[in-house]
């Protein structure tokens, strides 16, 4: 069976699928509470799995995860790791240099954590002007709910993302601990609904979620997550980066 | 059974443990050429096991791996890959200073790769600085060529073929395992199983690897690589870093 981490290849067998693929996907997570039944490593070991699956089926090699990346507003919860997003973004294109200087033109950057999704875009501009490398990220949170309308994907360590995790891996996963966050408010009007809301839309409110409640998760509640759901959500995921993946090859370069 | 990675942990189980412990394992890998027949992730896979293996003996909880370094001397083989030795410590410090957030005040580096060896001295040498925290690191080929008979003399070679094979010998492929002396810069500057040498004496590396070799190994023979010599390397290694994160634990630290 042809080895799809690039990890596992030796030098000349990647020399060999450099030769016939120009093409790469690098998983990026992060280490950051999850709620009390969700591990640290929820973003990480989800994208780890999307990255895997998709590379398997699409015959595209993957690249190791990179477990630590940005974020913000909980830093108190124990465990949570955070890189200065510019540091992240210097890391991410060296990253992404390497694999260009062998020869790859395309990378599909597979994010399982949003305080990446700012640092990433920056990233891929920068790739394209200095390089001419086509790349981009998506986000599973992101690409679902406009796939399938049921799925709002609301949550950070709730319904949704508790499913995917189970999926990944329900041994890590201990739902007798799952609970649902008390809602939290800054002001009358200002409320953290996965993500801070004022009248309907979103706005940018730097906090400290630690202050305001000790259980991590936010959105959707968690309980009612299954690892049938999450098994879905990954192959519908996983699909449409397949067919992505075949489609990013064809983009020609002038 | 308690968890041993903190990416198993949810964030309520890492804080149980920290109530209790100070030290954090953080393994440091690389993904560069190994020669024809050793994984990329060579370095990548054996500081992941053994940082695993040495947390679980010695009860420390273990951080993600950074799984890439600096490997630039190795850039003119497929597949590796290098990052600047300033991002490297960058990235490392701001792992460390969120650790030491959470209460974390003695670090245990597990470095895979000797690119990365002086960048982690320097991290360590900041945060004893800044944060009075202690912070050491351990390779081990250079635990083993002092308190053992293995000179580890070797880049994809007999030693750390024998590493990578008693860490996973499914993608390791001996068949293709082949060893070539690095060519020689002068008459008088030679190359021999340790390295650069002028007049016997030691000289610092300084050259990209593919310009003095095709293959990519060098040093003791890949060929004598065996999954049982191996296996005692690593559980001395193991051994070793169980005992020293025990011993680490003791150090007074000023506050």
């Amino acid at each position: 069976m042809k080895k799809i981490l690039t990890s596992e290849m030796s030098w000349p067998e990647f020399s060999e699928y450099v030769k016939g693929n120009d093409t790469i996907i690098i998983p990026v997570g992060v280490l950051e509470e999850h709620g009390h039944h969700n591990p640290l490593g929820t973003d990480t070991l989800i994208a780890e799995r999307a990255a895997y699956e998709i590379g398997k089926k699409a015959n595209i090699a993957v690249a190791p995860v990179l477990p630590y990346g940005q974020t913000s507003n909980i830093l108190d919860f124990p465990g949570t790791i955070t890189l200065d997003p510019f540091l992240y973004k210097k890391l991410l294109i060296a990253y992404a240099e390497s694999y260009i200087q062998h020869g790859i033109k395309r990378i599909l950057f597979v994010n399982g954590h949003g305080g990446n999704t700012d640092v990433l875009q920056m990233v891929s501009r920068t790739l394209f002007e200095k390089h001419g490398t086509f790349s981009f990220s998506n986000q599973w949170w992101e690409v679902l709910p406009q796939l399938n309308k049921e799925w709002n994907c609301a949550d950070h360590g709730g319904y949704f993302e508790t499913s995917l995790m189970l999926a990944t891996n329900e041994s890590i996963v201990d739902m007798t601990k799952a609970k649902t966050a008390p809602s939290v408010r800054l002001t009358e009007k200002i409320f953290y609904g996965h993500g801070w809301r004022f009248n309907n839309t979103r706005i940018n409110v730097p906090s400290n979620l630690y202050n305001m409640q000790k259980i991590g998760n936010v959105g959707n509640p968690p309980q009612e997550a299954n690892i049938e759901l999450g098994k879905l959500m990954l192959e519908v995921y996983v699909d449409f980066n397949v067919e992505l993946i075949m489609e990013m090859k064809k983009v020609r370069f002038s | 059974m308690n968890k041993i990675l903190i990416e198993d942990m949810s964030w309520t189980e890492f804080s149980e443990v920290m109530a209790v412990n100070d030290l954090v394992i953080i393994p440091v890998g690389s993904i560069e050429e190994h020669g024809y027949h050793n994984p990329l992730g060579t370095d990548y896979f054996i500081a992941k096991k053994a940082a695993y293996d040495i947390g679980k003996l010695s009860n420390a909880p273990v951080a993600p791996i950074m799984p890439i370094g600096n490997a630039s001397n190795l850039m003119g083989f497929p597949g590796t890959i290098s990052i600047d030795p300033e991002v490297l410590r960058d990235v490392l410090l701001q792992i460390c200073e969120g650790f030491i957030h959470h209460g974390a005040k003695r670090f245990l580096f597990i470095n895979g790769h000797g690119g990365n060896t002086s960048t982690i001295k320097m991290v360590s040498n900041i945060l004893f600085d800044k944060y009075q925290v202690f912070s050491t690191q351990t390779e081990w080929w250079i635990t083993l060529k002092q308190m053992s008979e293995f000179p580890c003399n070797d880049h994809g070679g007999k030693y750390e073929t024998s590493m990578m094979l008693a860490v996973d010998d499914t993608i390791v492929d001996m068949s293709v395992a082949q060893t070539v002396l690095r060519k020689n810069l002068t008459d008088k500057i030679i190359y021999d199983d340790f390295g650069l040498k002028f007049n016997g004496v030691a000289l610092p590396p300084s050259f990209s690897l593919h310009t003095v070799t095709a293959v990519g190994n060098y040093g003791a023979k890949a060929e004598e690589a065996s999954i049982e010599l191996g296996e005692r390397m690593y559980e001395k290694y193991i051994e070793y870093c169980v005992e020293l994160a025990e011993e680490i634990r003791k150090i007074p630290l000023m506050k």
